[in-house]
């Protein structure tokens, strides 16, 4: 199946391969500063296996998307299927098949974990809370209070709230945003768990290292449109660096990289090397040939740049400062009166080569009224006058 | 109704729950005080009849309302927590309602009897040695309380269900508390400008909280008669959680 497939609005089976299917979602914004159109034509596939991630930049629509499929808001124009049901006029269908970590999940600071997960609308007996529990790594901190946990562990407990119904789809806007390292490792490793297990997982983000680190499709977004997708290897890489790094013999350090099987390659009096995911591993081939590095640098790309080179921005047009504008708009206004005025003249000069070829017309005619008067009056004695006019009174013409 | 239950308990876990029930319970106790201080000795049936004791749980009945518009609102997420699970807006939104009703119908019970008795007591302590009520016709007392407490039990599901509409379609409590207490409070001062005291819906409330042998009520009070001013409420009410789902039908949830 090609990627991606276009989803038609009618009422075709729906894919099971698919757990989100959108066509041409659109979602604007009503504000004092006008309309924002925060989804702008969205089509969008999500497989019902592994972890799609949406990627983008701030305001390039991610959470409006989920908001949307979740029935939190609603589109203004286009279709969406959930695990093949239409939304977001669902009936029972969709009941306890999609989880959701989607903003602040409401849990009672003072109460416990555990405690928070029974009151939970998807819970249905404490045996199930304790298996979220377990799953999500909490179960050493179900009887502490809420309001005690570090955040990533708070977040873990909004996703063991998702995860309490057992679910086909789960859902999860940012989950690291906020956490430090440490709890954005746990979530991470809790997400790709949950995919492990068979649960499709649909999250965003604007961190591109982590969609490199979760993803097995993407969709990258930008302004509330989609400008790349696919399998996440093709269109946003891998987590390899280029290394750039100086040696004091850099013929032979190229020749003892490319040895150790890496890319390198002389820039300049400097060495690239692509494709690396360990820097550290570099600096260690090279130490095993007493080679050492005195500079080194990696670069890896951003998520502007991968935006930049997935939908090149148009360059931007010269915006007239005021002044100029005004200029302009008075140059207009002179070359229209100036047109009008050159309409006028071209007109008023056809009217007078109008008039003019219309009196040479009478004027040959006269000359000729002349000339046959003349022949006449050669036989009949009567002798025309210079304006064509007989004697008698008569005109050329009238007679 | 493992949805009800569930709302339920998170709303009797919220702390702004206790603050209702606690102002509720203070309410009760000043009015007993004050009634056994400044009362004027009349017989517990005679304050029953003149519709008195159910004007008194006329504040209760707002305090549901309040409740109602809390539990509605929910903490932050609440609402989300249970779309994820239960997908349809209606169902939740009758959920909700249905779990104002059941939370507040007991508190309002509860606050009635408490003020009947402690009127009762009062009246025993320092009323006429001879009140029919408290001495001689008991059956015919506990008739009419029951009656009564059951008007004003109706008029705590009305006003439970319109908070509740109130709460789905703002959304916040800081917004829908304010306006289920100050609306009422604004169209009242208007009405009374306006010299249109047959609209007032605090009149109607107290023509039926009292009854057909309230002071207020029957067909000669202002309002006409207590069972007009009870569908009227009820039409109000209708009204009010009709625009209230078709709001929360329509709401944008963060």
């Amino acid at each position: 199946m090609p990627y991606p497939v276009r989803v038609s609005p009618d009422d075709r089976p729906p894919s099971v391969a698919a757990a989100v299917e959108t066509l041409g979602l659109r979602k604007t914004y009503s504000g004092v500063r006008g309309r924002t159109i925060a989804v702008d034509r969205l089509d969008l596939l999500v497989p019902a296996r592994g972890v799609h991630v949406l990627l983008g930049p701030a305001k390039a629509g991610k959470s409006t998307v989920l908001r949307l499929l979740l029935g939190l808001a609603r589109a203004d124009g286009g279709a969406a299927r959930l695990l093949g049901v239409a939304v977001p006029d669902v009936g029972r269908e969709l009941a306890g098949r999609v989880g959701a970590v989607v903003g602040e999940p409401g849990f009672l600071d003072r109460l416990t974990g555990r405690r928070n997960l029974l009151m939970h609308p998807a819970a249905t007996s404490a045996e199930q809370v304790d298996l979220a529990l377990r799953r999500t790594g909490l179960a050493d901190a179900a009887l502490d209070a809420v309001g005690t946990y570090p955040p990533g562990d708070r977040r873990r407990l909004a996703f063991a709230a998702a995860l309490l119904a057992g679910p086909d789809l789960l859902i999860a806007d940012d989950p690291t945003r906020g956490l430090d390292s440490t709890g954005a490792r746990q979530v991470r490793t809790l997400v790709r768990k949950i995919a492990d297990r068979g649960i499709g997982v649909l999250l965003t983000t604007d961190d591109l290292v982590e969609a490199q680190q979760l993803a097995d499709t993407v969709t990258v977004l930008a302004g509330g449109r989609v400008v790349g997708d696919g399998p996440a290897t093709d269109v946003i890489g891998d987590l390899a660096t280029t290394v750039r790094l100086r040696v004091d013999d850099g013929d032979r350090a190229v020749a003892e990289l490319r040895a150790a099987k890496f890319r390198a390659d002389r820039d300049g009096d400097a060495i690239l090397v692509d494709g690396v995911e360990e820097p550290a591993d570099v600096t260690r081939a090279l130490a095993r040939k007493k080679l050492y590095v005195t500079e080194m640098s990696t670069r890896r790309e951003s998520l502007d740049s991968l935006v930049r080179r997935l939908a090149p921005e148009p360059e931007p047009a010269e915006q007239p400062s005021p002044r100029r504008q005004r200029r302009a708009a008075f140059e207009a206004k002179v070359a229209e009166k100036q047109a009008a005025y050159d309409a006028r003249a071209a007109a008023r000069e056809k009217a007078a080569a109008a008039k003019e070829a219309a009196r040479q017309d009478r004027a040959e005619t006269a000359l000729l009224g002349r000339r046959r008067a003349a022949e006449t009056a050669g036989g009949s004695g009567v002798t025309p006058t210079r304006d064509g006019r007989t004697k008698n009174g008569t005109t050329e013409e009238s007679a | 109704m493992r949805l009800l239950a569930k709302e339920l308990r998170r709303f009797a876990l919220r702390p702004v729950a206790r603050w209702v029930a606690a102002g509720t319970f203070v309410y009760v106790v000043t009015v007993v005080l004050l009634a056994a201080f400044t009362g004027d000795g009349r017989p517990l049936s005679r304050t029953v009849a003149d519709g008195d004791l159910a004007g008194y749980a006329l504040v209760p009945v707002l305090l549901a309302c309040v409740a109602g518009a809390l539990l509605a609102t929910g903490p932050n997420g609440g609402t989300r927590a249970l779309l994820t699970v239960e997908p349809r807006r209606d169902r939740v939104y009758w959920i909700r309602a249905a779990a104002a009703v059941a939370a507040v119908l007991p508190a309002v019970a509860v606050a009635y009897l408490l003020i009947a008795a402690g009127l009762w007591g009062v009246t025993v302590v320092a009323g006429p040695p001879d009140d029919p009520g408290t001495t001689a016709d008991e059956a015919g007392l506990l008739r009419q309380l029951a009656w009564s407490g059951a008007r004003v039990l109706a008029l705590a599901v009305c006003a439970a269900v319109a908070g509740s509409a109130v709460g789905a379609a703002v959304g916040r409590w800081w917004a829908a508390v304010p306006l289920v207490v100050l609306v009422p409070v604004g169209v009242e001062a208007v009405l009374a400008a306006l010299d249109a005291e047959p609209w007032s819906p605090l009149a109607h409330a107290r023509a039926w909280a009292a009854g057909p042998t309230g002071a207020d009520a029957g067909a000669g009070g202002p309002v006409g008669s207590w069972w007009a001013s009870g569908l009227l409420l009820l039409t109000a009410a209708a009204v009010v959680t009709m625009l209230g789902m078709l709001t929360f039908r329509r709401r944008e949830l963060r």
